[in-house]
């Protein structure tokens, strides 16, 4: 479970969220979706807790937190499985081997990190964020460096961890990319200067869903 | 803080200093060595017991900022850095003229509390530059800590100077050893120091409450930044 | 605890592996021995000092040019951090903020001590100053000494790395904090040079436990605070 209440970040002069509230329930996998600049990316940071929020209280049922940003959270220089192994033992969790197989790394898992393409880079980064089993899924533009079939590698890996929890994983995904990644989802938020504009509920039908992404994009025409 | 103290301090801020200028050139006799010189050690132990405190208020606003975060404490550690900066200077410079008389040379080395006081003054600058030049978001959480580490590292500072071989016990212990015989010494020397610590807690306020302004005209500004778009 | 250690452990690896591949501060803090003996030794020779000027003169250059290569070179070591993050990902894996210090400290203490034995080496070629006699002990000064500037430059790295000035800034930071650091150093190396052997009762090896425990004790609180956003 996920509680955001009255959360407000500024940074500098520009106050990115306005005391903005959220509640995502298990078994949520909810698309965050709002222009540039909205506030999707600090809400995902400020909700992960690597961001302190201004004013209000972020609360988790969990500590488990898989993470996934433009920044990848690895470190170039270390190779795919170094990289992997760090991450894995840093969590006190197995698995890393598992996990560069379903993500397809195995050709690629003494090189540099550095030295691979960015799909490749997207993928080692979507292998460290599912290391540990995560309860909690907070993926900012995952698929910006996907290709299709690293798209659908992290769709299986959503619904595997939703899967393997009976359900009770809480995904928030953060996209541009809709038409990629709108059948996995149950919910909608749009979010507009940095509050919630209109948000589906919890467990919406796919026809409320695809209502709601269609006035985000009208009113963003 | 209610409207009517800040007036009532400034008030009695300078009706003190003023006391003590009296003193210090009217009355205090002259020193049997030093002559007129001496009289500048008023204002020197004066600005250097002051900075010390704003050294102590550094510490302890910074420790209560990156426990709180509140964002007031902040604005007093940055107020007492500056403030504490110019009080050292003074200290730097009343020193060096009390040591072009006594000993000819403008500074010594070899003169522990000199040279901890450059070091105190580098550390204050070193919290003035951070402050300045740091990433905008991190400053105060960065300046508190330099705040704390460079507070905290003034009695070693001091310690490890005064240990040296070369730290001739060359500073004048005037009120340790009873130097001030005359009563007036002892008056000009209270005043000065009370209205010396005075002076410190108003420019701190003051620098305090320019501090505050301006983070309610960033606050208000932005306000009006949404409410324009 | 176990799993505490093991951590510890993994990145004191991982820390070892990132420097041990860029060899950034390796290539700094030896190239900066080598440029630094170079224009000590040819200004020392154009000064035309005698032995025992040489011998005075030999623990002041090394110090004050340990401290500069060590304080110029090491901002780099936590810019990989920053690049992509990597301590964000560790944070949210259950990773301490002082555990990453600790790993860091541990690396930086390697280095800067190999860099001390080095420099060490090649300014008493460059001045001529034999000290194979007491070669032994100047490097557990150095190591000791090593120790304490890690603890204080793991911290601060973290402080300038985001500021606008970067590698600059750090110097400027962290000598004035660092202060009974470079004296103690200095004159440890100098009793050992110029006697011998460290001096009976000498003060100055409990001036680098105090100075190293205090910087340990700030960094492990507030590296964390330093380094989150």
């Amino acid at each position: 479970m996920l509680e955001v209440k009255d959360v407000t970040k500024t940074f500098g002069e520009t106050q990115v969220l306005k005391r903005i509230s959220l509640s995502c329930v298990p078994g949520d996998v909810a698309l965050l979706v709002g222009a540039n600049g909205t506030g999707k990316s600090t809400l995902l940071r400020v909700a992960a807790g690597l961001s302190r929020p201004d004013a209000g209280t972020v609360g988790r049922s969990t500590d488990r937190i898989g993470f996934l940003s433009h920044h990848l959270f690895l470190y170039a220089r270390l190779s795919v499985r170094e990289n992997l192994k760090l991450f894995a033992s840093a969590r006190g969790a197995t698995g890393a081997d598992d996990m560069i197989e379903r993500l397809e790394l195995s050709n690629v898992v003494g090189r540099p990190l550095g030295e691979l393409s960015k799909g490749m880079q997207a993928r080692v980064g979507i292998a460290r964020a599912f290391l540990g089993h995560p309860d909690l899924l907070l993926l900012d533009e995952p698929t910006s460096n996907l290709d299709e079939k690293g798209t659908a590698i992290l769709l299986s890996e959503i619904q595997r961890r939703q899967f393997e929890t009976d359900g009770r994983c809480v995904t928030l995904l953060a996209t541009h990319d809709l038409h990629r990644v709108s059948s996995i989802a149950t919910r909608a938020i749009v979010l507009a200067d940095g509050k919630v504009f209109s948000d589906s509920g919890s467990g919406a039908p796919p026809a409320t869903i695809t209502r709601v992404l269609d006035r985000y994009r009208e009113v963003n025409r | 803080m209610t409207p009517t103290l800040f007036p009532l301090i400034t008030l009695t801020t300078l009706v003190l200093l003023g006391i003590a200028q009296f003193f210090i050139f009217m009355v205090v006799p002259n020193e049997q060595v030093m002559g007129a010189v001496q009289r500048v050690f008023y204002f020197h132990v004066a600005a250097a017991l002051a900075c010390y405190a704003a050294f102590f208020v550094v510490f302890v606003a910074s420790v209560s900022y990156l426990t709180s975060r509140n964002k007031k404490h902040d604005i007093l550690s940055v107020a007492a850095g500056e403030v504490g900066f110019v009080l050292c200077t003074i200290v730097l410079i009343t020193g060096m003229i009390w040591g072009h008389s006594a000993w000819n040379t403008w500074f010594r080395w070899e003169e522990p509390r000199l040279v901890t006081f450059l070091v105190l003054w580098l550390i204050f600058l070193s919290f003035t530059v951070l402050r300045n030049f740091g990433e905008p978001t991190k400053t105060a959480v960065h300046g508190s800590i330099l705040g704390i580490l460079g507070a905290a590292s003034v009695p070693l500072v001091y310690l490890s100077i005064k240990l040296l071989p070369q730290s001739a016990r060359l500073h004048p212990e005037v009120v340790e050893h009873g130097g001030l015989r005359d009563a007036s010494y002892w008056q000009a020397f209270g005043i000065s120091v009370v209205g010396m610590l005075l002076l410190c807690a108003l420019l701190v306020w003051v620098r305090y409450r320019i501090g505050r302004a301006e983070d309610r005209a960033r606050l208000s500004a932005r306000e009006d930044m949404t409410y324009d778009a | 605890m176990i799993h505490w250690l093991r951590t510890f452990g993994i990145l004191v690896r991982k820390e070892w592996r990132l420097e041990w591949r860029g060899k950034e501060l390796f290539t700094l803090l030896a190239c900066n021995a080598v440029l630094f003996s170079v224009l000590v030794g040819a200004g020392v020779s154009s000064a035309v000092l005698d032995e025992r000027a040489v011998e005075k003169i030999y623990p002041m250059l090394l110090w004050v040019v340990f401290m500069l290569s060590t304080t110029t070179s090491v901002t780099r070591f936590n810019e990989q951090e920053l690049e992509g993050r990597g301590f964000e990902g560790l944070l949210l894996s259950g990773v301490s903020g002082a555990q990453m210090y600790l790993s860091k400290i541990v690396i930086m203490t390697i280095f800067f001590s190999l860099s001390f034995v080095f420099l060490a080496l090649l300014l008493s070629l460059a001045l001529d100053k034999d000290v194979s006699g007491v070669f032994g002990s100047l490097c557990c000064v150095g190591v000791g000494a090593s120790s304490a500037l890690a603890a204080l430059l793991a911290l601060l790295a973290a402080v300038a790395s985001t500021s606008k000035l970067k590698g600059i800034l750090l110097p400027i930071i962290s000598i004035p904090v660092l202060f009974p650091v470079f004296l103690g150093g200095m004159e440890m190396t100098t009793e050992l040079v110029v006697n011998g052997a460290l001096a009976d009762g000498s003060p100055w090896p409990v001036v680098l436990l105090c100075a190293a425990t205090l910087y340990v004790v700030a960094g492990i609180n507030l590296f964390e605070m330093a380094i989150r956003e």
